[in-house]
């Protein structure tokens, strides 16, 4: 990861990734839990 | 007449659905608005340049970490306490573990990515960082602790006295840059001195970071009380049934050797 200014950033590669990882994590995080809350009402109201 | 089932379903939620959806939203809003300030707003700092930029979620993701820890602290002793004793507490140390072990690696994969261009290497044995690892494993534990198959009462009770224990290494990971004076830099803002050494744009986008972050804190705590209220609740149903089914193919042997012998023939 380059060191010089990319998007007007210095260590643009290092920020970037930090910012995108977090968000993807989160983002994921929040994805399953959404899906498994819906399969575990659905299960329950069929029951 | 009052519905028995009724309080069974209340506890299945901790936050109103409306307050949970405004929440999830207002979240939402706050980390777009914390992207723009953290990527763009702030200026760069003077000594760290643009690798500052992570500091706007490192900091805020170490925060949720030992917010999340005390919750799963504060839950641990109501369950422990007879008087408070519900399934509640337990449910809520468990949800809120399960955050602060994603935002604890979080924490160390930001810090990682920063230290690098600042620091030269990805990982140093200091104090704070080895700490933070050893939090991170700790509740790793607490989590693995809790999949153990047995009684809710016995899981909840084992549970409660670790997250108690593990407890102890959050004001450990805290007061580690002050105690061993290593490679990471002592606290900008809760330092020994309580003197605030960011101020500004810079100030302003850490400390939306900070809200930003227990919004969403509290938005995923909601939604993992709920999936462990279902996950639950399925759990008991499935107990039932088997009972039920058990009860069921019993009962016609049961009958049978019940029915008076050769009765039909007299």
């Amino acid at each position: 990861m380059s060191t010089s200014p990319v998007l007007g950033m210095e260590f643009a590669g290092y920020v970037i990734t930090g910012w995108v990882l977090t968000g993807a994590v989160l983002g994921s995080y929040w994805l399953w839990m959404v899906q498994r809350t819906k399969r575990a009402e659905r299960s329950r109201e069929s029951e | 007449m009052t519905d028995p089932t009724a309080s069974k379903r209340d506890d299945m939620r901790l936050l109103k659905p409306v307050v949970s959806t405004v929440l999830g939203w207002a979240s939402l809003v706050a980390v777009v608005v914390l992207a723009l300030f953290g990527l763009w707003g702030a200026p760069p700092d003077e000594v760290q340049s643009d690798a500052q930029r992570l500091m706007y979620i490192h900091v805020p993701a170490a925060w949720i970490a030992y917010l999340a820890f005390g919750v799963t602290a504060l839950g641990s002793a109501l369950w422990l306490w007879p008087r408070t004793r519900s399934s509640v507490w337990d449910r809520v140390a468990g949800a809120s573990a399960e955050i602060g072990v994603i935002f604890t690696a979080l924490t160390l994969i930001l810090g990682s990515l920063w230290g690098r261009p600042v620091w030269g290497v990805w990982w140093a044995w200091d104090a704070r960082l080895v700490t933070t690892a050893v939090l991170f494993f700790l509740y790793l534990g607490y989590l693995a602790l809790r999949r153990i198959p047995t009684s809710p009462e016995s899981r909840a009770k084992r549970c409660s006295i670790a997250a108690l224990i593990a407890f102890v290494d959050v004001p450990i990971v805290h007061f580690s840059v002050n105690w061993w004076r290593t490679l990471h830099q002592q606290g900008t803002v809760f330092n020994e001195q309580l003197d605030a050494k960011i101020h500004g744009v810079m100030a302003f986008t850490l400390w939306f970071g900070v809200l930003a972050f227990t919004l969403l804190y509290v938005y995923l705590l909601d939604r993992r009380y709920r999936l462990l209220a279902l996950d639950e609740d399925r759990e008991d149903r499935e107990v039932e049934l088997a009972i039920a089914e058990r009860v069921a193919a019993e009962r016609p042997v049961g009958n049978v050797s019940s029915a008076p012998v050769g009765g039909s023939a007299q």
